[in-house]
């Protein structure tokens, strides 16, 4: 174990802030050299997908601001694969350059390696 | 709290920590003006640096924080200008925040 501090989104991207605070919080840490893991699952998994259209709504592109994670140091990412299933989203199509995307097989193990859980 | 700064004739309002309100609202006499305020004199060290910030705001939407800043700078510039101690000189105390304000993006976010 690594790493000590895991970081999960759990919610659609603009639906409410949460994205927005959890990508926060990873930023914020990595600044700090306490560069966490990150995992998305269940609605998570939609803020990786490009096509985002956040204009509308006066919205930053939360896409574009992940993009930005590998320069703070997140340079894997995982993603559960059975929410991406049940949604019917193949994983070609979450592209994030300079990305490592990793499918979770059992996100419960996943998670209970790690001594910290924060949930977005 | 508002203030503003006339620059080339135009009223440009910042926020109360001397960042602009309206990133559309920045020019070079703007950066200029700003760097004043921090007591640097532009060189095209600088503005080499300031430009690569406006890049990094239009990729991703956001203001780096010194880490990721460093990084792309040594990406986009070399390893050499890829330092911590040469923005260190170039934008003192604070390169991030204070590069940032002069090329007119936001106070980065995390920059606690």
């Amino acid at each position: 174990m690594s790493q000590v501090t895991l970081v999960i989104f759990r919610r659609s991207p603009y639906g409410s802030s949460l994205a927005r605070e959890g990508l926060e919080a990873v930023l914020a840490a990595a600044a700090m050299d306490q560069t966490p893991d990150v995992l998305f699952m269940g609605d998570g998994v939609f803020q990786l997908m490009s096509g985002q259209a956040p204009q509308q709504i006066e919205q930053k592109s939360l896409y574009r601001n992940l993009q930005a994670l590998p320069m703070f140091g997140v340079e894997r990412i995982h993603v559960c694969r059975q929410s991406l299933e049940v949604r019917g989203i193949h994983k070609d199509t979450l592209a994030l350059p300079g990305m490592e995307l990793e499918l979770a097989r059992d996100a419960g193990a996943l998670i209970s390696r790690y001594r910290h859980v924060l949930s977005f | 709290m508002s203030k503003s700064i006339t620059i080339e004739g135009r009223e440009i309002p910042l926020d109360k920590e001397g960042y602009l309100r309206n990133l559309d609202d920045w020019s070079p006499a703007v950066a200029e003006y700003m760097a004043t305020s921090e007591d640097i004199d532009l060189t095209e060290a600088h503005w080499e640096v300031l430009r690569l910030l406006q890049d990094f705001y239009r990729q991703f939407e956001l203001s780096p924080a010194m880490r990721p800043l460093v990084k792309y700078v040594g990406q986009q510039l070399g390893a050499d200008k890829g330092r911590s101690i040469y923005l260190m000189q170039l934008f003192p105390p604070s390169p991030a925040r204070v590069a940032s304000k002069i090329a007119g993006l936001p106070k980065p976010t995390n920059c606690l």
